[in-house]
Formats: C-alpha cells, structure tokens, sequence
C-alpha cells in the first residue's frame, strides 16, 4: 500500500465493483447449487411435490444399493484403465513426437486432431466403427485373425470399448501437455548427463522422467477427476447398457435425477461423487508430491 | 591424462554453413589449451566434438592417441563444464555429483567418499542438500566443476563457464581454475570470447575466426608476435593501432600495426619513428593515461605513463620503436617478417 | 552387426499412431459419400467409387443442422465474451486491488472449481427453471457466463504484468477501469487468447447440461442436435457419418487453422 495513494475506500470499492458480476454468477450457479445439493440429499425429492426430510436415510440407501455399488465398481474399472493407459500412451507418443525427423509436424496434427472433436461425434463414430456387422473395426482385425467383437453390444467388452474410444478422444491432449513439459527441458542437460555416462534408458530414467513429473502428477490427477465423471460419450453408444454393462456413477446419477426424478437419492449420489473424487485427488497430490521433483 | 589432437577437422552444417575447416591442433598432455575468437568462430563446435556431442564431418579427432569417432560421449572419459552449468535441477548438489560415479557403477561408499572430498575441495560441504535453483551463480559454477572433475578424466572442457558471472567473481575464479589446473595437471580446453581470459589462463591459446585456426602459440608469442592483422587486434586491451604503411613510412602494400604502450614520448625514445597525435579523449587511469586521438588521418589510442599531463587538443610528439613495429600484408593481413 | 535404416526409427511407431488416430476420420468421411448399400458392403472399400454428396443435403433436410449451428454459436460467443469481460474484471481486482475480503472471496471462488458439474447439475437445473429459462438459450448460457478457471488464468497473468505501467496511467488520470482496458489487457492478449479457445472448446462441445436443460429441437445445439439426429437414424450410417462431419466441420477447420495457438493454450492449462 503507498502512503497517500489510497482515496479513503475507494479502492475498496472499485474492488468490490470489479468482482461483483463474477461473483454473483459463481455463488448463483457455483456456491448456492453446491450448498442445495447437500440439502437435497438430505431430502425426499421428486421435483413434484413438496419435499419431505430425509435425514441420512438417502446414503444408507445408497450404501446398500446394488445397482450403486456396481456403478462404482465400473466406474472404478474404467478409471483404472483409462488413466494409466491414456497417460502413460501419451508419455510414449510425445516422447516419439519430441524430435525434428521430417514429418514431425504431420504426425503431431495427426495425434491432435481428435482433441477437436466433440464427446458426441465420437460417441456416433465410434458406434460405427464398432458396429458388430458392418463396422470396419471387425473387418480390420478379421485380417489378422481375430475377432469378431461385440464391442458396444457384448456386455462383456462394452467398458473396454467404451475405455479405447475415450482414448483415442483424449491422448492428444495429453501429448499436447507431455510435449510443453519435454521442451522445458534443457538440451544441454540431456548432454550433461550424456558425458556422465548415462545411456537413453538411464538418462530417461534419472533425468527426463523426474523432469516431466509434474506434468504427469497433473495428468494423473486431471484424467482421474475425468474419468470418474464419464458420461457423454456413455449416453450416445451404449446408454449405460447393454445389461447395465456400462452404467457408470454420473449415468446412474443422470438416471435417477432426469429420468426418476429421485432427486434426493441423485443429490445423495452427486456428493458422493464428489467425495470418491476428493479422496482420489487428495491421495495422488499427497502421493505425488512426495515422490514429485520438483526444481527447487 | 591423455592429449586431445584435431587433424584436419571439418563441422560441415546442412544448411551450408562450415562451422570448422580443416582444424589441425594438438592439445599436449597436461595443457590448459584456451580456444578464443569472437563468436560463430568455431570454438564451441570444436570442442563440442571432442565431446563427442557433435560429429565431425571430416578429419579425425583423438584422445590419447585413440581415434574417438564412433564412440559415445560417455565412453570418451572426458568431462564437460556447460555455459549455463546444466546442472540436474531436480537433484540436489550432493546427487548431481554422485550421478557420474553412479553411472560407472561405482560402489556406494565410494561414491559417497569422493562426493565428501570434491565438496571440501570446492567449498560446497554446506550446500550438499541444496537444489540448482537455490544456489547463487558461483555457487552452481563450482558445482558444475566438481561434477566434472569428480569422475577424474583424462580431459577436462569448458565451455564459457565464467561468461554468466559478474566481473568480480569472474576475475576470483579464473585464479581459482589456474590453481585447480597447476594442482591437478588434467588436460584442459577451455572456451572463451574473451582474450583476457585466454592471455591469463592458457598456457597456449589457440585463436580462431570464421572456422579457421589463425594462430597457436604461448601467451606471449600470440601477444608479439601475431601472424596476422585478425590476431593482432583480437588480443591486447586496448586493440593495437593499425596504421597505413604510408604513415609510418612503408609502401602501401604494407599495413602496420602498433600497440598502444609501444608509442612512446618522442624525447624518450633515441631513433624512433616519430608519430605526432591530437589528442581527442583523455582517459586518465591512475597508472596509466590513455590517449585517444589522430595521427594524421588515422585513429589512434596510446597508452602513456600515468604521471604525463595530457589535455583534449594537445599535439603530442610520439615515437615508435622499430622494433616494436608489426607489419603485415595490406592484400593477406599476414604477417611480413 | 548393427543395421542402420536410412530414415528414423521413429517412423516405425509413428506412422501406425497416426494412422490409429487420422482414420477413424477418414472413414468418418469416406462413409459420409456413400449410399446405405455401400456401407453394408463386405469388405468395406477404403476408397469410395463415388461422392454421393446428397447424403449431406438429406441430412440437412432431416434436422435443422443449420438451427443447431446458429443456437451453439450464440451460446458459445456469449460464453466466451461474457467470461473474457468478467473473469478479466474480477482478475483484474483480484490481482492489482485491496478490498476487504479479498483472500476470502478469491479462494471461495476458486473452491468451487473443486465441485464438478455434474454434482451440481440438479440444482443448477432447478435455480435454471425458477429464472424461467428452461428450454431456452438463455437457460444454455447462465451457468457457463463466468468460469472461476477463467478469474485464475487471468489473475496469475495479471501479476506477470510490471505495475509501473498501471501506475503511470493512473497518475496520468486514467480511471482504473481505463487502466484495464487500455493498459492491461492489450498486453494480456495471449491469456485472453487461451481462456476464449478453452471456453469455446469446452462450451460447443458441451453436451450434459443441453441434454438436462433443452427439449425442444429448435433449442438445441450441435451436440444435442447430433445425438437425437442419431436417434433418429439409428443404421443409416451414411447419414449420420455426413452429419457428424458438418458438426465437426468448423471446430476441425479452426483446430487446423489456428493449430498453434490450439495447442499453446491447450498446454498452458496444464502449466500452473
């Protein structure tokens, strides 16, 4: 603070003018439906009549609900495979793509370009290219002896399809963010540690890999917050089927809340949600801050 | 120990660009070689190659009477210290010195004793837990150097590694690295654009411009001895005066060259060439005065006792030894004996 | 013996990655030009024998593809102009003013990020519907008007910004207002940059909260129109390959376009 320069209050208010619009949205739309949630979940809901109080008798419900309890494993599942394999493909590609071999720039466009396209679209698409008859995905691996698949109509393989495709949805930003990592590395400490004797192998082990750790712990904990929220491109292939193969916790939420209009028992399923997604964020940022190297 | 020898190496870029022509120079065993020329002369490229970071396009390189072409950097046992330092920034200054030793799976303990030793040697016992990022500018110097020296190569590189550093360290730690080269005896090429650098470190120095050696010799030959007009105002602060053969009473196929304290008060000096100068700018220094002005056309700076009084507008009857007259071709810039 | 390849190892790798990514889109595209029976022709051709464009006409016929581009491009723009005004305002305050309650409000603000929609999307439904905006692109717009994302990208720039010049203005006269306007943020262009491309990426392809918030067709947006196109048309695969290549089409053209400032602003986001 200068002395003399503050007009008694009027920076206070000026403070309070420039912040007032966003603020108001986010308590309106952010704060107030956060703090209506929990009240909801504490509530006999059904957007029709008058609510009624519940108590906790929603989460004990929850707790015992089976078709709850396997939406959480599935989206356990998809989760636990979509991260490793979307971060750690993304690691591979960028790697590959951090050189100045011609045609560089076409193989990046190439890894990009399905960052562009939308959950929908690719839901649609891949529905085709996984159709079990006339898709080309079955007629490709028929080639090479294997197949056919169910993909999105088998109720064992819909998750696992489900998980390829949102893969190939979003490994180029990953890439994007591995890339932006790689090159803050600076060349002449890959050749330091060239002259110290350390080959590609141990060079990516003890130089590169903790340099990127950041960006990784970022990826990891970004993926996992997206991946435990699948939804979009669940509701345009399969709608949670078939058999309820692929209902995950937001499809189960988005069912119970839009289509049985249970919106108690949904709020009760949003916060815990939310509390699956803290618990996951909080132990990798506790994880990986311990085990990430930091510069300084 | 080994000796580092260049035999008509060549860096030939894709784009055109000869970064190094047919280079022949021998580091001797033992020998702080400076490389120095101004820069895009070569230097850094050459020794860049004798790391094995770049490959020549032409010529072979050997240490220690060992062709190096084909073998790996790590495999050369020689030991570099960056510009920038390069330091590992994510380790600390205790792991960045182990890294060397861990990759020639050396035994723990070991690693450890020889960590301990470096850091008393260069003073850096109190920073082992220390990360790149908070150590000052000298600080991470020494830690680069003893990352360097702790693996005990046979050769020693430096690239500009007192180019980042304010003037006062910089002059603390050239004695610093004169005295680790006379205590250890390693053989050391050492980079630079600045000629004091290379006239106080080098035991020889080695100038270069545009890609091609110009001159290889002592500190002293290189200082008296230029072999052509490049070399001769590259080295000596302030540059030596280049002088039209016409004034100094030569053809005009001859371009002279005198350096500052040869132009002496005419007075003084018996059989002189006598050199009238205007005085322009005086700097007074304490020790030494220099005058810059005009000879006839020409500018010229002289470098006069300090106890002279000399103001802006003065004539100055100057002379100049013979023999302490350069002279070189007007057409080559070589020097003519 | 060691062989040495005339070209990079790397192409090895790369050329089948690229392939797994480009060609979903390209078949995309390939099966968009065909008739119905070509697509259920075994083996599927790679290369059409003919450019049966009128599938796009029919497409365009069969939903007002052209209503959901004009409703999307509304709500996008209004989004993103809306959140470069505000975010940049409360930014700005956050970053250069002292009001009493900053810090407070700041780290309220920005622990909402924590929340994810779709935990929220019942009773941002329900404030949607009290405001009477349901079934409507004003129902589409009010929650996405202001992202605390956007207030954060914003302030952490904000500071980056040497204070002399601000302090300067305002000694010269200017009001605080012109000292945002005219001072910042022609020199936060690259920020602004990054938080338009991130909401314009997020907010067109948003599909939840359309498919809470609209019902009706003529309200829908492309990515709401596209999935009750393919409800409709559930096997014509060429119909609807031509209809998801015009709902891709412009995001595609920007991507390829304007690829660099993409991807910059894209990675920014993952630099904090």
């Amino acid at each position: 603070m200068r002395p003399g320069r503050r007009i008694l209050g009027s920076e206070h208010l000026a403070g309070w003018v420039f912040v007032l619009p966003a603020t108001v949205l986010i308590v309106v739309f952010g704060i107030i439906p956060i703090g209506w949630v929990v009240l909801l979940s504490l509530q006999h809901n059904d957007l029709l009549a008058a609510p009624t109080w519940a108590g906790l008798s929603n989460y004990r419900e929850l707790v015992h609900d089976p078709e709850f309890r396997d939406s959480v494993r599935r989206t356990i599942v998809y989760t636990a495979l979509f991260v490793p394999i979307s971060v750690g493909g993304a690691l591979a590609v960028a790697l590959l793509l951090h050189s100045e071999i011609r045609f560089n720039r076409f193989y990046r466009t190439a890894v990009f370009v399905p960052v562009a396209t939308s959950t929908v679209a690719t839901g649609i698409l891949f529905n085709w290219l996984l159709d079990p008859t006339y898709g080309i995905a079955n007629y490709l691996l028929g080639k090479v002896g294997l197949g056919p698949y169910g993909f999105f109509q088998d109720p064992d393989q819909a998750l696992y399809a489900i998980v390829a495709m949102t893969v190939w949805g979003w490994l180029g930003f990953d890439v994007i963010i591995y890339l932006a990592a790689l090159q803050g590395i600076p060349g002449d400490v890959l050749e330091a540690a060239a002259l110290d004797g350390a080959g590609r192998w141990a060079t990516f082990r003890h130089v590169v890999l903790p340099l990127l750790s950041p960006a990784t712990l970022f990826l990891v904990v970004w993926s996992t917050i997206n991946a435990l929220q699948v939804f979009d491109e669940i509701y345009v292939t399969t709608r949670g089927g078939p058999l309820q193969a692929t209902t995950v916790i937001v499809y189960e939420l988005y069912n119970q809340a839009f289509a049985l209009f249970h919106a108690g028992y949904a709020a009760a399923i949003a916060l815990v949600l939310f509390l699956i997604t803290l618990v996951f964020s909080v132990l990798q940022l506790w994880v990986g801050n311990r085990r990430v190297h930091y510069s300084s | 120990m080994a000796n580092v020898v260049f035999e008509a190496v060549t860096k030939a870029f894709p784009g055109g660009t000869v970064a190094v022509d047919a280079l022949d120079l021998e580091v001797a065993d033992g020998e702080l070689m400076v490389l120095v020329g101004p820069s895009g002369c070569g230097k850094s490229t050459a020794l860049r190659m004798i790391a094995g970071l770049e490959q020549p396009t032409g010529g072979t390189i050997r240490i220690g009477e060992r062709d190096v072409n084909g073998i790996s950097p790590g495999a050369r046992d020689v030991a570099m210290v960056f510009q920038s330092y390069a330091l590992y920034p994510h380790m600390t200054v205790r792991q960045n010195l182990a890294f060397p030793l861990q990759r020639r799976r050396m035994a723990k303990d070991e690693i450890a004793r020889r960590v301990a030793a470096m850091a008393e040697m260069l003073e850096l016992a109190e920073l082992l837990g220390r990360k790149p990022g908070q150590l000052s500018g000298g600080q991470r110097q020494r830690v680069a150097m003893g990352r360097a020296l702790i693996r005990e190569p046979v050769a020693f590189l430096l690239d500009e590694p007192l180019s980042n550093l304010d003037a006062k360290l910089r002059t603390e730690l050239r004695a610093g690295l004169k005295r680790l080269h006379g205590r250890l005896g390693t053989t050391m090429v050492y980079v630079t654009h600045d000629q004091i650098e290379a006239m106080t470190l080098g035991d020889r120095i080695a100038v270069m411009n545009r890609g091609r050696l110009q001159q290889v010799g002592s500190p002293d030959e290189i200082y008296r001895t230029p072999c052509n007009l490049f070399v001769a105002r590259f080295v000596g602060s302030p540059a030596m005066n280049i002088l039209p053969g016409p004034v100094v009473g030569r053809g005009a196929e001859v371009t002279a060259g005198v350096r500052p304290e040869a132009m002496q008060r005419a007075g003084s000096l018996a059989g002189g060439i006598p050199l009238e100068v205007v005085a322009e700018v005086v700097e007074p220094l304490g020790s030494d005065v220099f005058v810059h002005g005009r000879a006839g056309a020409d500018e010229v700076v002289a470098r006069l006792p300090g106890n002279v009084h000399v103001s802006p507008g003065d004539r100055l009857p100057l002379a100049v030894d013979p023999a302490d007259l350069h002279l070189f071709s007007t057409d080559t810039g070589d020097r003519l004996v | 013996m060691r062989m040495r390849l005339p070209f990079s190892p790397r192409h090895l790798a790369l050329v089948p990655i690229s392939a797994l990514m480009l060609l979903p889109l390209v078949w995309m595209f390939v099966t968009s030009v065909e008739t119905l029976d070509q697509t259920r022709h075994f083996p599927p051709t790679l290369i059409p024998s003919g450019f049966h464009w009128s599938n796009y006409r029919a497409a365009w016929d069969q939903a007002p593809f052209g209503r959901f581009f004009v409703n999307s491009l509304i709500v996008t723009g209004t989004a993103v102009a809306s959140n470069l005004l505000f975010c940049s305002l409360a930014g700005y305050a956050f970053a250069r003013l002292r009001f009493f309650g900053r810090e407070v409000l700041f780290i309220a603000l920005l622990a909402t990020l924590m929340v994810p929609f779709q935990v929220i999307m019942i009773p941002t439904f329900l404030i949607v519907q009290h405001l009477g905006l349901v079934d409507s692109l004003g129902g589409l717009i009010a929650p996405n008007l202001v992202t605390p994302f956007g207030i954060f990208l914003l302030r952490q720039f904000f500071r980056t910004l040497p204070v002399d010049l601000e302090e300067a203005a305002r000694i010269d006269g200017c009001t605080r207002l012109g000292v945002l306007f005219r001072i910042v943020l022609p020199l936060s262009l690259p920020a602004l940059a990054t938080l338009g491309i991130v909401t314009f990426l997020w907010t067109w392809n948003d599909f939840l909260w359309p498919l809470i918030v609209i019902t009706s067709t003529d309200q829908s947006t492309v990515q709401l129109g596209l999935a009750s196109f393919q409800g409709a048309h559930d096997t014509k695969w060429n119909l609807l390959m031509a209809g998801n290549v015009m709902a891709l089409a412009p995001m595609l053209i920007v991507f390829v376009v304007a690829q660099r400032w993409f991807v910059r602003s894209l990675a920014s986001t993952g630099i904090r």
